[in-house]
């Protein structure tokens, strides 16, 4: 088990968005609204395609967890002298690269938001009277293991444990 | 702009130097009803039927409320709306000295009246008593810390603001100085406490079925 501290302010785009997808659509919608509900939802495309884009767009961007993407945020950081600050950023970027697993968590990501969103598609365009049902428990069923992928994920900036207690963690 | 206070004696005195203020105004509001705006009026307590009349005279009058257990004003309240950014208030513990009322505090209430005093301003910068959004200062020396880089000597006296502003946020003793800038174990400490840091039993990664 690989551990981690989180950075919780400033706030992290892509951790933000994370949260989005798994908590505000996946649970509190998909898998929480009755069939009714979440066919209306479904049929609301603004809502549905940017739902996709965010899912998408942090799998793209697993980067943004970066501590380096924090260093972007914090004032007191830009007035670094730039030789100093070029150090910091590549001292940060070498442990994220090395700690965070990013082509292995961006491949398990890929790996249950495509059939979660080829189920979406299947729910939006081809759903009928006689299959809603069925597709819609289909689509809980794939969503719920996204949302577990999803909540492996930091809910701000990466930062690597402190070494002293990592033997604790 | 003309800046009068009211029975603040017992929160700021000893930091009226500081600030740039004269003494408690001995006259009540209505003693300033004749006196043309802009005028920002400071007063130890609650709002009530003085202060809504003093406001209600003139569009270019403001208030600051000051008190131990105040409630935050803004415009997007009842009070805030009748007199949208007129009408600000700013906690101040029941300490009866300045210098133990927390360091963010304190600075904050020099830099706005200082601003109101001395800048050309028509609207009291009340931006300069809003708290801060996270402890910038004490991650930027974590960060430094984690990267083996030493901190800029320059960051010291944000980096003591802060500290004394997420102190009193969160209640609590601080727990680091500026000596501590380059303590990671402190450091870190610090941010968890303050809530700018989540400290995390795992990823679980392993754990999720694809």
């Amino acid at each position: 088990m690989q551990v981690f501290d989180t950075l919780v302010l400033p706030k992290c785009r892509v951790a933000e968005e994370a949260i989005y997808c798994w908590h505000d659509i996946i649970k509190n919608r998909i898998g929480a609204f009755a069939d009714p509900f979440l066919g209306r939802w479904l049929d609301d495309t603004a809502s549905a395609e940017r739902f996709e884009n965010a899912l998408n767009g942090v799998i793209d961007d697993l980067e943004g967890f970066s501590p380096v993407r924090a260093i972007e945020e914090l004032q007191p950081l830009t007035s670094m002298t730039e030789p100093v600050r070029c150090d910091l950023i590549a001292n940060l970027a070498r442990v994220f690269q090395r700690d965070f697993n990013l082509s292995h968590r961006r491949e398990r990501l890929r790996a249950v938001s495509s059939p979660l969103i080829r189920c979406l598609h299947q729910c939006i365009d081809f759903r009928t009277d006689s299959t809603q049902a069925a597709l819609f428990s289909q689509l809980r069923k794939i969503a719920k293991t996204a949302q577990i992928e999803l909540e492996t994920l930091p809910r701000g900036f990466w930062l690597p444990r402190f070494e002293s207690d990592s033997s604790t963690g | 702009m003309k800046v009068v206070t009211f029975n603040c004696d017992s929160k700021i005195r000893e930091g009226r130097a500081q600030c740039g203020l004269d003494g408690d105004y001995r006259g009540g509001l209505t003693a300033l009803r004749n006196e043309p705006g802009p005028i920002l009026a400071v007063w130890h307590g609650e709002f009530g039927e003085g202060i809504d009349a003093f406001l209600s005279d003139d569009s270019k009058r403001y208030v600051l409320l000051l008190g131990e257990s105040i409630r935050p004003i803004n415009d997007h309240d009842d009070l805030g709306r009748r007199f949208p950014n007129r009408l600000r208030s700013f906690q101040l513990g029941r300490q009866e000295l300045w210098e133990n009322h927390p360091l963010w505090k304190r600075l904050a209430l020099v830099r706005f009246f200082r601003a109101v005093l001395l800048v050309s301003t028509t609207v009291p910068p009340w931006t300069f008593l809003s708290p801060r959004s996270a402890p910038e200062f004490v991650i930027s020396c974590y960060l430094c810390t984690l990267a083996g880089i030493k901190p800029e000597s320059a960051w010291e006296t944000d980096f003591q603001q802060e500290v004394s502003f997420w102190s009193a946020e969160a209640g609590r003793e601080s727990i680091i100085s500026w000596e501590d800038r380059a303590d990671a174990a402190k450091l870190r400490a610090f941010l968890a406490n303050v809530g700018a840091l989540a400290v995390s039993s795992g990823n679980r990664m392993g754990d999720a079925g694809v």
